[in-house]
């Protein structure tokens, strides 16, 4: 066959930027963790900054009470 | 990462040796060993659970750090079982390692790997489910520690309604890749017939004639293909081939018909052979791309393809569990829903690679044989693909293209002001030219006791941004779940979207946080500057005098707690952490099952330790110990337990505290999503810096 009479005129192929897209097709584990990682932080700055805000809430609700 | 031959052979050795083969049937033995590991896991837990159990007393409710290490600690257990049932797979599925098991007399059948993947399947999401349900949650419960997330729903079994009426839409056919590569090579889809088909041509075009090719030919031919499949190093004697060629050559009557022909025998051997070697290369080429000493005809091909259908319908079913595990609409999204999908989307994940590995095998080995053809084979690649892609794709472009219309942006910005600002006792308490005052300072125009206008980079403007980031996914989440219903590949493309909605909201949740304690804070400064001036006014007598004093230390209090609030936020620390922490973790429960009760008093004393020190310090001068301890502990565990998942304890550690490019390349992913999704300056800062510093190390 003709292809392979001449086929050492092209080097050999490696993995590479093709292949890198065929890969892409499935979230990795890692960006997975990743992705998790980042919304458990979210998660817990926004509870940690909502106790807060109870908290606010609370002292204001403590001050009136001795106002009166 | 495939290890080399040494390396496996070892350990198939010592596998070997521990399952103890021949006193019982080789499936058992196998099936006995995974048990035995999980058994490890879980005894390890049950060790670490009955020593906090013990003491819990001493631990209530004194502080949230006990509270994070012991929900991590379940995570961690969890994750861990994850890592050795994955790193079973691997090793059954391990060319190398089922080719060194087969050669010591063990045949790692299918039916080996179902039953060992059944075996763990229950006995890590059956057993250690278990122990957290029984064991761990009572003693949170005890301690006054339970949290919001439930992490024992991360492993309950997930119902799943009937799924046999359920068929994909999109189905990648590995075996119409092999067709469709296999086409342009219909003359030799056989590769000894396509190269008896090229090499009588040759030796025609050679002698110039095909008489004088039909004649010396044959022998010619016999000569080529024994010197190239002895180059090849497939073992062919080459003596008679030389020996033919000799007799050739020294044949008075070849020699005259030759110089007739004016054919020079040795130059032509000189060129077939080159030319025959290069065939032979490239089939070697073939070979090694292949890892493996299987013939070059089709067969691999048509494996590979069939394995990778056969993966795929698993995939599928992983992919609507993913499904099920979500709501329907995104505004019902909850952690623990969250938690749960995230286990099976890891699983998707680790199966997904299967479906699309052995098609990448196909195109690449293709590629080393017929060099010339490489955009060929990578446009059939490309097209065997194309239905994952495309339905991805959709997933991802929909989610992107998603915008939030003016409208809804501006009734977005009134239900703030009715549901955050209005209902606030203090603002409710000011004069409408105070209320003035407040909203300016968060970037709101007030007119009439109405919100007009928002001013450009305020807290208020954050929120709605937030909001509108958040509603755009949530209307993406709502008709793409849809979607995945009928096309379960994409099923990682919604757990993505899924994590980013509730980071979304989260932002959004702090964002009106942050501007609620700020209308809390500047409403209490307008009447504090209110009342002072009547205070002032009506000379201050002692009573005024005390309530001013009581005024200032709250209002310092307000003022100190707004300031937690505005730093709240994610920081490169913190994911770190989580991420950094969760790897550590992993390989400290399982090390403590291995070196004994030492470690596990350690661990009680740790947390005793964390109880009653300041919080922050401590958190981050237990993460430097725990590297330490890891450290060590690691070394023992790799030689003890010989298993992947210690060797990717090891690894992440690595990625995590050693300077490399993939671990750079990570933080500036988190430092672009830090920005994309908070706009958070701060915290890239945080990460630039990192990263500067891990470029001088």
């Amino acid at each position: 066959m003709q292809d392979q009479n001449t086929q050492n005129s092209k080097p050999q192929v490696k993995a590479d930027d093709f292949y890198k897209d065929i890969d892409d097709l499935v979230v990795s584990e890692d960006n997975l963790r990743t992705m998790a990682a980042i919304t458990q932080v979210q998660v817990e700055s926004a509870d940690n900054a909502g106790e807060l805000v109870e908290k606010m809430e609370e002292l204001v609700e403590e001050e009136n009470s001795l106002e009166q | 990462m495939k290890e080399n031959g040494a390396g496996a052979t070892n350990r198939v050795q010592d596998l070997l040796k521990r399952l103890d083969i021949g006193k019982r049937s080789k499936e058992a033995v196998v099936a006995t060993h995974a048990k035995q590991t999980v058994d490890t896991v879980a005894d390890t837990g049950f060790k670490v659970l009955s020593k906090l159990d013990e003491v819990s007393d001493q631990i209530r409710g004194k502080a949230d750090t006990v509270k994070d290490r012991f929900t991590q600690g379940k995570e961690y257990m969890e994750m861990t079982a994850d890592n050795l049932r994955n790193a079973f797979y691997k090793d059954l599925n391990d060319d190398r390692i089922v080719a060194e098991a087969k050669r010591a007399g063990v045949d790692i059948t299918d039916k080996v790997r179902t039953r060992v993947e059944a075996l763990l399947e229950r006995e890590v999401f059956g057993r250690l489910t278990t122990l957290v349900n029984d064991k761990a949650n009572p003693i949170l419960s005890k301690l006054g520690l339970s949290r919001k997330e439930s992490v024992a729903s991360q492993t309950e079994e997930i119902n799943v309604p009937d799924r046999s009426s359920r068929k994909a839409a999109n189905i990648i056919e590995g075996s119409a890749l092999v067709d469709a590569i296999a086409e342009p090579f219909k003359a030799g889809k056989d590769y000894d017939q396509a190269k008896g088909d090229a090499v009588p041509k040759l030796i025609e075009t050679a002698f110039g004639s095909s008489e004088l090719a039909g004649k010396y030919g044959p022998a010619m031919l016999q000569v080529m293909r024994s010197i190239a499949l002895q180059s090849a190093g497939f073992g062919a004697e080459s003596s008679e081939s030389m020996n033919i060629l000799d007799e050739l050559a020294n044949d008075p009557d070849v020699q005259k018909e030759m110089a007739e022909n004016k054919v020079n025998i040795f130059q032509l051997g000189a060129e077939m052979s080159k030319i025959l070697r290069q065939i032979s290369e490239a089939k070697q080429a073939a070979l090694e791309s292949r890892g493996e000493s299987r013939g070059i005809s089709w067969e691999y091909e048509r494996d590979q393809a069939k394995a990778s259908e056969e993966v795929q319908a698993i995939v599928h079913e992983l992919g609507w569990k993913v499904v099920d595990s979500l709501p329907e609409s995104a505004t019902e999204l909850t952690l623990d829903q969250l938690m749960q999908a995230r286990v099976v989307a890891t699983k998707f994940s680790q199966r997904s690679i299967d479906v699309i590995r052995p098609l990448k095998k196909i195109a690449i080995s293709m590629e080393n044989r017929f060099p010339n053809k490489v955009d060929e084979i990578r446009a059939a690649l490309a097209e065997a693909v194309a239905p994952w892609k495309i339905s991805k794709a959709i997933v991802r472009g929909v989610v992107e293209s998603s915008i939030l219309d003016e409208e809804t942006t501006k009734q977005t910005s009134k239900d703030i002001f009715s549901t955050i600002i209005q209902p606030n006792e203090l603002f409710a308490g000011l004069s409408a030219e105070q209320q003035t005052v407040v909203m300016e300072k968060i970037g709101g125009t007030l007119i009439d006791a109405k919100l007009d206008n928002i001013k450009e980079g305020s807290i208020y403007e954050q929120t709605v941004q937030a909001y509108g980031e958040y509603a755009q996914l949530v209307v993406s989440y709502d008709s793409l779940r849809e979607h995945v219903q009928d096309h379960p590949e994409a099923a990682d493309q919604l757990m993505v979207l899924a994590e980013r909605i509730m980071q979304a909201k989260s932002v959004m949740e702090l964002a009106k946080h942050k501007m609620k304690s700020e209308v809390i804070v500047q409403s209490r400064k307008q009447k504090n500057s209110q009342e002072l001036a009547s205070s002032k006014a009506s000379n201050a007598t002692i009573e005024v005098q005390s309530k001013n004093a009581r005024r200032e230390y709250y209002t310092k209090t307000f003022d100190d707690i707004q300031e937690r609030i505005q730093n709240e936020g994610p920081t490169l620390k913190k994911i770190i952490n989580r991420m950094g922490i969760a790897t550590l973790a992993i390989t400290g429960l399982v090390a403590a099952g291995e070196v004994g009760p030492e470690i596990l008093e350690a661990m009680i004393e740790l947390a005793k330790y964390l109880v009653h020190n300041v919080p922050v310090a401590i958190r981050v001068g237990a993460v430097g110990s725990g590297l330490f301890g890891v450290a060590h502990l690691l070394r023992g565990l790799r030689a003890k337990m010989g298993l992947r998942a210690g060797e990717a304890a090891v690894k992440g550690r690595e990625t995590l505290a050693v300077d490399n490019s993939t671990s750079i390349d990570q933080l500036k992913k988190i430092r672009d999503e830090l920005l994309a999704v908070d706009n958070n300056s701060a915290a890239a800062g945080d990460i630039d810096k990192v990263i500067e510093s891990m470029q001088k190390n």
